[in-house]
C-alpha cells in the first residue's frame, strides 16, 4: 500500500458532485481521474502519449454564484438597514448575511469557473476537478511539459533554416528559370541547397536540355 | 494550425474566423470562450500494428500467429511475438497471455476500481452511534471488517491505514462499553 501511495501525486483537491466526488492525480506516465462514492473508487487513466488536446471552456457558474450570493447579501443588507433604524439588527439577519458574504468573497477569491475537456483519439472526457481557471492553469503548467516530453517522438523535425538571400551575395541577380532547372533535371552534380548561394555567383549553368 | 474543428461544448463547427490565435477561440454557437492546448499527438499519424507475413521457411514466426513473422520477444514468457501480439504494457513488451496472467493488485496502473474497506469499517464504527442500541451488533462487525480488510488492497491514492485503526479503536471502545454495561447490569 505504501508503494501505491507514492505512485500518484495529488493535482487537485476532491470536488464533490451528486453522490460522488472526483479528484485528479499525477502518475509516472498518465493522469488519473478518481471518482469516489465514499466506499468505492473507480479510476480512469489518460496516458500522456495519447492526450491530443486540453480544452478549458468558460462556464457560467461563477456569474451564477455571484448573482445568488449577491442577491442574498443585498436582501439581508436592506433588511438589516431597516431593522437597524427601528429595532436593531436581528441575529436572524446576521445568520443569513454572514454566510452569504463569506461565500461571495470565497467565490470572488477562487476566480472564474471553467469546464476542462481532455480529448484523445477515441474519447473526450470532462475533468470535473478542474473547475477554476486559476487551478487549471497551475495544473496545465505542470502537465504540459510532461505530455510534450512523452510525445517528443511525435514532434515533427524543425524546418531547415532558409538559405541566405541571393541579394546578399555580390553581383547576384534573381534566379532565372534556367538556374532552377538543375533541381528538376537528371544532373547528379547539381549543387544542393547549401551551395545555392555560391552557384548563383557563378555564370548561369546551361540547362541539361540544351 | 487549428486544433479542433468543433466546439467540445455544443459540438458545432468552429468557423476559422472565431479563432483569436492558435490557442483561443470564441464559439459563436454557445457564446463561450475556449482555451486550447494542443499536443503533437493531435496531428501525428495514428500507429497501426501491421504484421509481416513469414515468407521464408526459416523465418521465426509468432507463437500465436504462425503465419506472421516474429518481431519481438515477450519480456514475461520469452515467446516470439508478431507486431499484433507485442503489447507495450507498463514499460515492457508483453504478450496478451502474460498481461492477463499478471495479478491486478500488483500493478497500480491497471486497477479499474477498488472497494474501500477502511471507509466501510469506519462508517460501521461511527454512524450507528446515532442509534446507539444497534452498536451491540455493528461494533463487532466493524472490528471484523477492519481485520478482514487489513490486508486487502486499499485506495490507489490514499496509502495509509489510519481509518482502519480508528475504526478498530472506536468499535473496540463500544465493545468494551457494552461488556462493562452488561456485566454491571447482571451483577
Amino acid at each position: 500500500m505504501a508503494r501505491t501511495a507514492r505512485f500518484y501525486q495529488r493535482l487537485t483537491r476532491s470536488r464533490s458532485g451528486i453522490g460522488s466526488y472526483t479528484s485528479l492525480w499525477l502518475g509516472p506516465d498518465h493522469l488519473l481521474l478518481v471518482t469516489s462514492s465514499g466506499y468505492s473508487e473507480s479510476y480512469q487513466r489518460f496516458y500522456f502519449r495519447d492526450i491530443q488536446c486540453l480544452v478549458a471552456a468558460d462556464s457560467i457558474r461563477y456569474g451564477v454564484f455571484n448573482a445568488v450570493f449577491g442577491t442574498i447579501l443585498g436582501f439581508c443588507g436592506i433588511a438589516a438597514a431597516i431593522a437597524a433604524s427601528s429595532t436593531g439588527v436581528s441575529p436572524w439577519i446576521l445568520l443569513f448575511l454572514l454566510p452569504a458574504l463569506l461565500l461571495l468573497l470565497w467565490n470572488l477569491y477562487l476566480g472564474r469557473t471553467c469546464k476542462v475537456t481532455l480529448m484523445s483519439g477515441v474519447q473526450s472526457v470532462v475533468l470535473p476537478p478542474l473547475s477554476r481557471f486559476r487551478r487549471t492553469r497551475k495544473v496545465f503548467a505542470r502537465l504540459v511539459p510532461l505530455i510534450e516530453a512523452a510525445q517528443a517522438a511525435l514532434t515533427p523535425p524543425p524546418l531547415a533554416p532558409p538559405p541566405p538571400p541571393a541579394a546578399a551575395t555580390a553581383g547576384a541577380e534573381p534566379p532565372t528559370p534556367a538556374e532552377d532547372a538543375p533541381a528538376t533535371s537528371d544532373r547528379t552534380d547539381a549543387p544542393d541547397q547549401s551551395d545555392r548561394s555560391a552557384a548563383s555567383a557563378q555564370p548561369a549553368v546551361q540547362p541539361a536540355a540544351q | 494550425m487549428v486544433p479542433v474543428s468543433h466546439c467540445p461544448g455544443c459540438k458545432r463547427a468552429l468557423p476559422p474566423a472565431a479563432w483569436h490565435n492558435d490557442r483561443q477561440v470564441h464559439c459563436p454557437s454557445c457564446d463561450t470562450d475556449l482555451e486550447f492546448v494542443a499536443f503533437p499527438a493531435l496531428t501525428a499519424a495514428r500507429f497501426v500494428a501491421r504484421p509481416e507475413s513469414a515468407t521464408l521457411g526459416d523465418d521465426a514466426t509468432c507463437f500465436f500467429h504462425t503465419t506472421n513473422r516474429a518481431e519481438a520477444v515477450c519480456a514475461g514468457c520469452g515467446r516470439l511475438l508478431c507486431a499484433v501480439c507485442a503489447v507495450d504494457f507498463a514499460g515492457k513488451c508483453l504478450c496478451p497471455s502474460c498481461i492477463a496472467a499478471r495479478p491486478i493488485a500488483a500493478q497500480p496502473d491497471a486497477v479499474k476500481s477498488r472497494l474501500l474497506w477502511d471507509s466501510l469499517a469506519l462508517s460501521l464504527a461511527t454512524l450507528p452511534i446515532l442509534m446507539w442500541p444497534v452498536t451491540l451488533v455493528t461494533a463487532p462487525a466493524a472490528i471484523g471488517l477492519a481485520i478482514y480488510g487489513w490486508n486487502k488492497p486499499g485506495s490507489l491514492v490514499r496509502g495509509s491505514k489510519t481509518r482502519l485503526v480508528v475504526a478498530m479503536v472506536l468499535a473496540g471502545a463500544q465493545v468494551v462499553g457494552w461488556t462493562v454495561g452488561l456485566v454491571t447490569f447482571l451483577l
